[in-house]
C-alpha cells in the first residue's frame, strides 16, 4: 500500500489549521500543520511533503516570499503549492502565481472547494 | 542820393543779368527783348526770333495739365495781362525733375502806349518743399493724434494720468472707467473721487507704497488690486504706470492703464480649486479603495471560519438530523454570498479608476475569455452563448472584460425558469465614433420604467432568493463604461428578454 499523500498546513490562524486537519484526514491525508514559513521549510527539508497549503497573509512571513524560497531550490520545486486567501482581487491571485503557486483558493471556500483543488494538483 | 534815371543802359542790363529770378520782356508783337541768365538756365535759350511757340514745359499746379497757350506768362506779358505770384510747374530737358515757378507779369506802359510785358519766374520749389514738408507733417500730427485717441478709447482698460501722489486724483482718463470702476469718467475729473479711495483697504497700504516707491525711483509700477465699485461689487484690477518727471526731477504726473483683472482672477481660483478638489477627490477615492481592500480582507476571515465550523458541525453528523444538516448547509451558503457580495464592493471600488490607458482592444478574445471564465455556471445552466463578429474599441482590457464577463452572466442568469438560456454577443454598427456591442438574451426581462434603476448600487429587480446576487454587477458596468466616456442602453420586455447596448469608443481606422 502507497503512503498516504502528506499535505503540509501553513497557517498561523490555529482555528483554521485544526479544521483543516481535521477534514483532511478525515479525507485519509496525513497532516502536517506549521504555523510560519520558516518552519515550513525546514519541514519540507526534514520530510517528503507532497503538496502545500498555505495562508497567502501570515504574521512573521509572507506566503509570496516562502512559495518563491521553495520554488527555487531544486529539492522542493516541484511540490505544488495551494495558496488560500482572503484577498481575492486578481492582483493578489496574480502575484500567488508569479510567485510559483500551483493553485489559488480565495476565501471563503466550501470544504469540496479545497478537496477538489487538493485533488487535482496532487494528480497533475 | 543815385540818380536812378541816368543809369546807363549797360549797367541796367548786368543788373538784369545778375539776377537770381529768370526775367524775359516781350514785346507786344511777341519778340524777345531781354532773357536773362537765369531765365536761359531753366528755360533754355531765348527763342531766335518771333513769338516763343512752345510752352517750354510749363503745368498747371496739379503738375499734370500742360498750361494752356493763353495762360502762359509770356503769352499774357504780349498781351498786356497783368499776373501776380501764379503758380506753375515747370518740367523740361533743362529741368527734368521740375520746379515749382512763381511768375508775375507786368505790363511795359509808356505814355498812353502799350508796349510790352515784364515776365519775372522765381523759382520757387524750395520754399514749397518744406511747405509740403510742413503739411505732410501736420497731416501726420492730426492724423496719429486720432490714431492714439482711437488705440487708447479702444484698449479694453483705462487710461489715465493722475496727480503725482498716493491717492491718486485723476487729471484724464478714459470712459472705459466706467466699466471698471462703476463711476463716470467725470466723477474723477472733477475731483469727487480718487483712484486711491476705491481701493479695498485691506490693499491700499500695499498700493501706496508702490506707488510712492517707484516716484522715488523715477521707475515704472504694477500692482494689482481690489477696488470696490459703485455698486458694491469688488474687482481685481492690473494698474501699470510710470511717473513721468519734470526738469527738475520731481515726478509731475503718473501716467497709466487699468485693467480689469477679475474674470481671470475667478478662473485662477476656479482652477485651483478644481485642481483642490479634485486632489482631494483622488486622495479620498484611494483611501476607500484602500479601505475597501483591507476592509474585505478581514471580512471574509470570519465568513471562513463560519464555513470552518459549518464543516466541522457537519462531521459530527451522526448527532444531527438532516434538517440541522440543511440549516448549516443555508448558514453556509449565506456566507458564501456574502464573499460575493464583499468581491463585488472591491470591484465596484476600483471601477471606473483610471487603471491603464486605452488602447486598442479586441473584443472577440475579451469575450473568448469571458465565456472561458463564466464555463462552469454555462455548463450547469446549459447556456448557449453566441458570440458573432465583435469591432476593436480603445478600452482598458482588464476593464471591459469585468464589464462583459458582468452582462454576460446577468444574461444566463436572468433566464426564463425552466429554459435553457440563450445569449448573443454581437457588433452592432457605429454611431458617432463608438462601437455598438450588443448582449441579448431571451429571458425573463423586465419594464421599460426600471431602465434606470438597475444600474444604480444594491438595486435589484428580482428577489434575491430567486436570483442571486451582490446587486452590484450593472452598477460596475455603469463605472466602467463611463470611464470610457461611453454609455449604455437597454431595452426590455417582460418575458421576451433584454438587449444590453454598450458603446465604447472605436478604434480609428488609421490606428
Amino acid at each position: 500500500m502507497t503512503a498516504r499523500p502528506r499535505i503540509l498546513i501553513v497557517d498561523d490562524d490555529a482555528e483554521i489549521s485544526s479544521y483543516m486537519r481535521e477534514l483532511l484526514e478525515s479525507r485519509d491525508y496525513e497532516v502536517r500543520v506549521v504555523p510560519d514559513g520558516a518552519d515550513a521549510i525546514r519541514e519540507t527539508h526534514r520530510c517528503r511533503i507532497d503538496l502545500v497549503l498555505m495562508d497567502i497573509r501570515m504574521r512573521t512571513l509572507s506566503g509570496i516570499w516562502f512559495c518563491k524560497a521553495l520554488k527555487e531550490k531544486a529539492q522542493t520545486r516541484n511540490i505544488p503549492v495551494v495558496m488560500v486567501s482572503a484577498y481575492s482581487d486578481d492582483e493578489s491571485r496574480q502575484k500567488a502565481f508569479s510567485a510559483g503557486a500551483d493553485g489559488f483558493l480565495p476565501k471563503p471556500f466550501r470544504s469540496e472547494d479545497l478537496l477538489a483543488i487538493i485533488r487535482r494538483k496532487l494528480a497533475a | 542820393m543815385i540818380r536812378q534815371d541816368n543809369v546807363p543802359v549797360p549797367v541796367l542790363l548786368s543788373v538784369l543779368y545778375a539776377l537770381s529770378d529768370a526775367v524775359v520782356v516781350v514785346d507786344a508783337g511777341g519778340r524777345t527783348l531781354v532773357w536773362n541768365a537765369a531765365a536761359e538756365s531753366i528755360l533754355g535759350p531765348a527763342p531766335v526770333d518771333g513769338e516763343p511757340d512752345d510752352r517750354f514745359g510749363f503745368y498747371l499746379s496739379d503738375k499734370t495739365t500742360p498750361c494752356p497757350y493763353e495762360d502762359l506768362p509770356f503769352v499774357r506779358g504780349m498781351e498786356g495781362r497783368t499776373l501776380y505770384n501764379a503758380l506753375y510747374f515747370l518740367r523740361n530737358a533743362r529741368v527734368p525733375l521740375g520746379l515749382w515757378i512763381q511768375a508775375s507779369v507786368t505790363p511795359i506802359i509808356l505814355g498812353d502806349a502799350f508796349q510790352g510785358g515784364i515776365v519775372i519766374l522765381r523759382d520757387v520749389t524750395r520754399q514749397r518743399l518744406s511747405e509740403q514738408a510742413a503739411a505732410a507733417m501736420r497731416f501726420e500730427n492730426q492724423h496719429s493724434e486720432e490714431k492714439y485717441r482711437s488705440i487708447v478709447t479702444n484698449i479694453p482698460g483705462a487710461v489715465y494720468r493722475a496727480e503725482p501722489e498716493a491717492a491718486r486724483a485723476l487729471r484724464f482718463v478714459t470712459e472705459p472707467i466706467r466699466e471698471i470702476a462703476g463711476r463716470a469718467a467725470s466723477e474723477f475729473l472733477e475731483h469727487r473721487v480718487t483712484l486711491g479711495a476705491l481701493i479695498e483697504p485691506e490693499d491700499a497700504p500695499a498700493v501706496s507704497r508702490a506707488i510712492e516707491e517707484a516716484m522715488a525711483a523715477r521707475k515704472p509700477y504694477v500692482v494689482e488690486y481690489r477696488i470696490r465699485r459703485a455698486d458694491g461689487a469688488v474687482r481685481w484690477i492690473y494698474d501699470k504706470g510710470r511717473p513721468v518727471i519734470g526738469e527738475n526731477g520731481e515726478p509731475l504726473w503718473l501716467d497709466g492703464v487699468l485693467f480689469d483683472l477679475t474674470d481671470r482672477k475667478a478662473a485662477e481660483a476656479a482652477v485651483i480649486e478644481k485642481t483642490r478638489a479634485l486632489t482631494l477627490a483622488e486622495a479620498e477615492r484611494e483611501q476607500l479603495q484602500l479601505f475597501a481592500y483591507v476592509a474585505s480582507h478581514d471580512l471574509r476571515e470570519p465568513l471562513q471560519k463560519i464555513m470552518c465550523f459549518g464543516d466541522l458541525l457537519k462531521m459530527q453528523a451522526a448527532s444531527l438530523d438532516t434538517k440541522a444538516v440543511s440549516l448549516v448547509d443555508r448558514m453556509q451558503g449565506a456566507s458564501m454570498r456574502m464573499g460575493t457580495l464583499i468581491d463585488d464592493i472591491l470591484r465596484f471600488t476600483k471601477a471606473g479608476a483610471e487603471a491603464d490607458p486605452l488602447v486598442p482592444v479586441e473584443l472577440s478574445g475579451v469575450l473568448t475569455e469571458v465565456v472561458s471564465d463564466l464555463e462552469v455556471r454555462i455548463r450547469k445552466m446549459e447556456a448557449a452563448v453566441e458570440v458573432r463578429a465583435l469591432p476593436r474599441v480603445l478600452a482598458d482590457r482588464a476593464q471591459v472584460r469585468q464589464l462583459f464577463q458582468n452582462l454576460v452572466a446577468n444574461a444566463v442568469k436572468f433566464a426564463k425558469k425552466g429554459e435553457k438560456p440563450r445569449v448573443e454577443v454581437f457588433g452592432d454598427g457605429e454611431e458617432d465614433g463608438f462601437a455598438v456591442i450588443a448582449v441579448r438574451d431571451h429571458g425573463i426581462g423586465f419594464e421599460a420604467k426600471h431602465a434606470d434603476k438597475i444600474f444604480k448600487p444594491f438595486e435589484r429587480l428580482n428577489r434575491r432568493d430567486q436570483y442571486d446576487g451582490s446587486g452590484l454587477g450593472l452598477a460596475i458596468c455603469a463605472k466602467i463604461i463611463a470611464r470610457h466616456s461611453g454609455s449604455i442602453r437597454v431595452e426590455s420586455e417582460p418575458g421576451a428578454g433584454t438587449t444590453f447596448r454598450v458603446l465604447l469608443p472605436a478604434v480609428p481606422a488609421s490606428a
